[in-house]
């Protein structure tokens, strides 16, 4: 089964376009990577993708649903979400409670309960924190849960921000860049959480430079260039595409 | 310091100097030696309640608002309209004012509320205008720039004009006030709400509807802003434009910013401030506002927190060296006692 189903899709932005008549699948359950040099078009399809751009043209569906028209919040609630490039942070608050406000979709939020501090209310917050503190521990940052996201290390930044997307309980999540900055043991734990999400029944679109990373995870390769799709397949066939050693290393 | 350990959400949470702070208001009248200081609390708590929304809606959702003395000013006309003109029993009336202007502000702040930071100042700017143009001008209705007389509250037909119940009914109104918005903010819902002020990518992210949330919020400020301001004219007995003026609005936004955005604490100490601390600067006669200018630009470069932040660093400092007095202690007794058994 298709997790997602993009056809022909394009965003231009004035004269340049930045993702042009792409079609791309991916399966459920499955991890895809999305590769492509500088300026491929990349983060701009995960944009389009996830809600912040409307794509000019062309057609999203999401487990059979079509996305075009859903504004950004609302793909999320359909358990399409992502991160993204730069680390995308609540400042003030630490680490366990941006995490929390990932559980934002699977708590009461109406007002007049949260207002008087109904039973619901006072019920959830203490399991919900258990529930952040879980997955915390579950990726390996639990240590650092009291702490302010400006005190600790960048892993654990970009380990904090999957968890926080995971309370979301997502079907499908969207990693833009996902190791890009980490040492080699971050990288190591990033590659494992993502494994492990795949075995979980989620699917994952990856975009990422490191290719050593994208060789041993992803199981299809997308490669993207001048927001055209370049090639696809297996990391084996992309390995040896003669389209894409060109498009990385000139020929 | 210690107080970066914890999130924004713990450290203001107000709930563990809540009661300190309710027994503090109860007794303050022991203080008060005539009507004046009463009356000055009186106003001052009902001007924190409305304060207190504002707070809420700027401190902590980032959405900055001019107008909320308009609304302020509108809700105390609307009671004094509908009990004076209509002779509407008054408890009705602040019922019906707080609802319409809850409604009136959703129909016009719902298409302005997609603006951001500066655009959305101006915009709510203009509204206040508006509304305080409407009001200075439909003489017929709101007397005009003189203002009107508002009848006493009274409750089946018994006026209540005694301080007690004044002070204490403002005191009550604030208390529940709080503990709602504390509530409020320490649920999921106010972590959302903190979220779009920090970075409104997560909270879209994240399924988190910014809209509807930053309207709910300005809905709740303004409902406290309008139920205090009727209470407000039921208990001055007259309210004249110049309740709903800019200047009114500015007043409730400085209470906010000068007591401590992001702290409900902060709220009471800001509407204590303004309302109170001129009178102590009468003194001075004309450089009254001079006076008061500077205080407020002195607290503004030292504190841009607020007063509440000095007040934290104050506590803060203290609770420190007391607890590494108690420390030092505890380590002369553990090294005495590692000692007595090194004997």
């Amino acid at each position: 089964m298709d997790a997602l189903k993009v056809e022909n899709l394009s965003k231009h932005f004035g004269g340049l376009k930045a993702i042009h008549n792409f079609s791309m699948t991916v399966a459920a359950g499955s991890i895809h990577a999305l590769i492509g040099p500088n300026g491929a078009g990349k983060t701009t399809l995960v944009n389009c993708l996830s809600g912040l751009f409307f794509a000019d043209k062309g057609s999203i569906r999401f487990y059979n649903q079509s996305l075009e028209s859903l504004a950004f919040y609302q793909r999320a609630r359909l358990g399409l979400v992502r991160t993204f490039q730069n680390l995308e942070l609540c400042q003030h608050l630490n680490i366990l409670e941006n995490v929390l406000l990932g559980f934002y979709l699977s708590l009461e939020n109406s007002l007049s309960a949260s207002l008087f501090f109904s039973s619901k209310i006072a019920q959830q917050e203490p399991r919900v924190k258990q529930e952040a503190l879980a997955l915390l521990a579950e990726l390996g940052i639990a240590d650092y849960a009291k702490q302010l996201v400006t005190e600790v290390p960048y892993g654990v930044l970009k380990k904090m921000e999957i968890a926080r997307i995971l309370a979301a309980s997502p079907k499908m999540l969207l990693l833009d860049e996902p190791v890009a900055g980490l040492n080699h043991k971050e990288t190591d734990d990033i590659m494992a959480i993502i494994e492990n999400l795949a075995m979980k029944g989620k699917a994952v679109l990856f975009i990422e430079h490191d290719m050593k990373c994208v060789m041993r995870l992803a199981q299809k390769i997308t490669v993207m260039n001048f927001g055209e799709k370049l090639a696809e397949g297996s990391p084996q066939d992309i390995r040896q595409n003669d389209k894409v050693i060109a498009a990385y290393f000139g020929k | 310091m210690n107080k970066n350990r914890l999130g924004l959400l713990q450290r203001f949470n107000i709930k563990r100097h809540f009661l300190f702070f309710a027994i503090f208001l109860l007794a303050l009248p022991v203080v008060f030696q005539n009507n004046f200081h009463f009356d000055l609390a009186t106003i001052w708590l009902l001007s924190a309640t409305a304060c207190l929304g504002l707070n809420v809606l700027v401190g902590y959702a980032g959405q900055i608002s001019l107008a909320h003395g308009a609304f302020w000013g509108l809700g105390g006309y609307t009671s004094a309209i509908l009990a004076t003109r209509y002779n509407l029993p008054p408890l009705l009336c602040i019922v019906l004012s707080t609802f319409f202007v809850c409604v009136l502000s959703y129909v016009i702040t719902r298409p302005i509320l997609k603006l951001r930071g500066h655009y959305l100042a101006l915009a709510t700017l203009a509204i206040g205008i508006i509304i305080y143009l409407v009001l200075r001008n439909e003489s017929d209705f709101t007397g005009g720039p003189d203002g009107m007389k508002v009848v006493a509250l009274s409750v089946l037909g018994r006026p209540l004009k005694n301080v007690f119940f004044w002070y204490y009914l403002a005191t009550s109104i604030l208390l529940l006030c709080m503990w709602m918005a504390n509530n409020l903010l320490a649920s999921s819902f106010g972590r959302a709400l903190m979220s779009i002020n920090e970075n409104e990518f997560v909270s879209f992210s994240l399924g988190i509807n910014s809209e509807t949330m930053k309207a709910f919020v300005f809905q709740f400020s303004v409902f406290l802003a309008a139920f205090s301001g009727s209470l407000y004219a039921f208990y001055a007995g007259f309210i004249s434009p110049s309740d709903a003026s800019f200047l009114s609005s500015l007043e409730f936004l400085i209470m906010a910013v000068l007591g401590g955005l992001g702290s409900l604490y902060g709220s009471v100490l800001g509407a204590a401030f303004v309302i109170i601390l001129p009178q102590f600067l009468l003194f001075f006669n004309e450089y009254k506002s001079l006076l008061l200018g500077l205080i407020i630009v002195l607290v503004m470069m030292f504190a841009p927190g607020g007063m509440v932040s000095i007040i934290e660093i104050l506590f803060f400092s203290l609770y420190n060296k007391i607890k590494s007095k108690a420390d030092t202690g505890a380590d002369a007794k553990a090294k005495k006692k590692h000692g007595n058994k090194n004997l």
